[in-house]
């Protein structure tokens, strides 16, 4: 399922909103400009939400990006930028 | 099967018996794609495997390395080795980001000259590690999926090892720089495959879920031997497809009407916590008669909720077991019975920590993980006098018996501490398991610690020194050999703490916020886990020996009293939790 129309901003949220689950938190609680390290986010979690994020944005996804970038805001910015852009090239 | 010396003689009869029943049903996907494979299939397969072994002039005895995703092949090539004589050393395939350096290690420890691997990851292992011998030029890579030969009676002969013959090498024990091999024969392989049929009456009727990793013990003594043993049919799932959804393992059970299978405790928790009722409203798991919780500390509480959780869906209380093991000892140690269910106690906390067991109305719930087969002792011994432990004293599980493991490859002193320890007044040789317990008095063992210092975190095990070496290299503000990392339990949790002394030379300019996010990249890069607090010390107040060597005991009940002396202290972002439950 392919999504058009993203931008950095729903990315973001989206993120916001799959991590604030995972931690059983909420999206309000989760700072896009602070690193995904402070938050409590082991290699299983992070395979989880690689996965879901693959479903949601409808294309493959590498998990190691989890650890690639520091922040939501810098994940979604490649992603945006970079990434989708080249995937449907 | 009572004149079977190897497991070789019962899958050979196995393939005389009944060629076409299904041995293994592998999901591709973890859903419904199936790969299976017959006992003939299985035997004719992994023969093959060990001509093509001969074929590469490779000696009888050696040291094969196996390295393969999940699945069918690396059955196959497992019992190739096993066929041709040589010694089966399974490793995990290394990810992109970590894992190399030890597979080195191990390689080297273990003398290894042939891999044995499936064409696509031996060409993704050379992209990976370009620059690693053992992943070029260093070892003969057979790709078992490229093989053409066909198993010809006439023109091969492999002679049947023999029970004390090596069939493998298990290395989950050990840090990345000091792995320890532990030699699993063929002797070791039956016993404990005849204690685990014996605990639950498996037959050829069972039907076992299992998605441990192969390369782990679990998942090759229970998932993959056990079913061959007894004689009955395997699903197997891949761990990755499990983790990312654990309602896959439970569909299986539903699907395939499985009867029996086990996994560590965190995975009851993510069955509890990571399916959705949508999800679990069809499953039927009525067919379950033994799933055991086994690999890391057990916890009353996930059990109970685990139950309850899926009752509706038919699960019986009567269904839910432990066990206790680890790779010294092939896998089990203690089990429960198919008709003995663990023993539950309630203990006092503070009397538990001194290592004493009072039996109290409301104090923690203990759950027992079985008893021993009746061709094995357990002792309980205290680790520092080596006294045999009165009744109601923790003290270190010693054990011995036919499951024991012949040791650590070429480990000899290694060997003779851990595997032939004696008590102070001669009882022995036992195997020290570095956990700690107390036997009821029903004869069950209930494990209520680690003198070990390894960490468990989702069933993986972490070693501090690897750790610690990850967090030192993180910033160049961080002084060599002054740090530790030990594992506190928070809610019956375990979990990482990282202590780390600064240089002297960057006390004044450090910028602890910087030197933290560095050590979390690492620490997360490196092992994959994020620790619960990192604490930066000023120069010379780790503890140590007078030696120099760090004391890791002293610095949790520094950090757990609050006696640190921290120049920074972080803990992890604690968050205000969401007020509706999902």
């Amino acid at each position: 399922m392919t999504t058009t129309n993203i931008d950095e901003e729903s990315i973001q949220n989206w993120l916001q909103q799959a991590v604030a689950q995972e931690l059983k938190s909420t999206p309000e609680q989760i700072d896009v400009h602070q690193p995904f390290s402070s938050y409590r986010l082991d290699s299983v979690v992070v395979v989880t939400l690689a996965v879901d994020l693959e479903e949601h944005l409808g294309c493959a996804l590498d998990p190691s990006i989890f650890w690639e970038f520091d922040t939501i805001a810098d994940m979604s910015a490649w992603l945006v930028n970079d990434y989708l852009p080249a995937q449907n090239a | 099967m009572s004149h079977s010396k190897t497991i070789l003689d019962i899958v050979i009869g196995r393939s005389k018996k009944e060629p076409d029943r299904v041995a293994f049903i592998y999901l591709a996907d973890g859903e419904t794609t199936e790969e299976t494979i017959t006992y003939q299939d299985l035997h004719d397969r992994a023969v093959a495997i060990a001509a093509s072994l001969l074929e590469a002039g490779r000696q009888p005895g050696e040291r094969v390395l196996l390295m393969f995703p999940q699945g069918l092949a690396f059955i196959e090539a497992f019992f190739g080795c096993l066929f041709g004589g040589y010694v089966a050393v399974p490793m995990a395939v290394p990810g992109k980001i970590r894992g190399t350096d030890k597979v080195a290690h191990m390689v080297s420890n273990a003398g290894i000259g042939a891999a044995l691997a499936l064409t696509k990851t031996h060409e993704s292992l050379r992209k990976l590690a370009p620059h690693s011998a053992w992943a070029t030029d260093q070892l003969h890579w057979i790709c078992t999926d490229a093989l053409t030969s066909v198993f010809e009676p006439q023109t091969h002969y492999f002679p049947m090892p023999t029970a004390n013959q090596l069939a493998f090498l298990q290395y989950t024990s050990g840090s990345t720089g000091h792995p320890k091999g532990v030699m699993v024969s063929h002797g070791n392989i039956l016993a404990n495959s005849a204690f685990i049929q014996h605990a639950f009456q498996t037959n050829e009727q069972s039907v076992s879920v299992c998605w441990l990793p192969s390369f782990h013990d679990m998942g090759l003594i229970d998932g993959i031997i056990q079913p061959l043993y007894s004689g009955f049919t395997a699903v197997l799932l891949n761990p990755v497809h499990v983790i990312q959804k654990p309602i896959r393992w439970l569909r299986a059970f539903s699907r395939y009407q499985g009867t029996y299978g086990g996994a560590p405790n965190f995975a009851f928790d993510f069955c509890v916590d990571r399916t959705r009722p949508d999800e679990r409203q069809t499953l039927d798991l009525r067919s379950i008669e033994h799933l055991y919780n086994a690999a890391e500390p057990i916890r009353a509480a996930t059990m109970a909720r685990f139950l309850t959780t899926f009752a509706p869906n038919g699960l019986q209380p009567e269904a839910l077991f432990t066990c206790f093991g680890l790779a010294e000892s092939t896998l089990a140690v203690t089990m429960c019975r198919h008709h003995r269910l663990p023993t539950m106690l309630t203990v006092d906390t503070n009397i538990l920590e001194q290592n004493k067991v009072e039996v109290i109305p409301h104090g923690r719930t203990l759950v027992s993980s079985g008893w021993p087969m009746t061709d094995s002792i357990l002792r309980i011994v205290d680790p520092v006098s080596q006294r045999v432990c009165s009744p109601n004293e923790v003290g270190e599980i010693w054990a011995s018996g036919p499951s024991v493991g012949q040791g650590y490859w070429q480990q000899p002193e290694l060997t003779e501490a851990v595997f032939q320890a004696r008590t102070n007044d001669g009882q022995g040789p036992f195997l020290r398991t570095g956990d700690l317990g107390f036997v009821g008095s029903d004869g069950s063992l209930f494990v209520t610690g680690r003198l070990k210092d390894v960490i468990i975190i989702r069933g993986v095990n972490h070693y501090p020194q690897d750790i610690e070496l990850t967090v030192e290299q993180s910033h160049p503000a961080l002084q060599m050999n002054a740090g530790a990392a030990f594992r506190i339990e928070r809610d019956e949790v375990e979990d990482v703490v990282v202590v780390q002394e600064l240089k002297r030379t960057s006390l004044q300019t450090v910028l602890t916020e910087e030197v933290i996010q560095a050590i979390l990249r690492q620490i997360s890069l490196q092992h994959g886990i994020s620790p619960a607090a990192v604490v930066l010390l000023p120069p010379n107040s780790v503890p140590k020996t007078t030696s120099g060597k760090i004391q890791r005991n002293a610095c949790r009940q520094a950090f757990l009293t609050n006696e640190l002396s921290a120049v920074y202290q972080w803990e992890t972002t604690a968050l205000a939790p969401a007020t509706t439950d999902s």
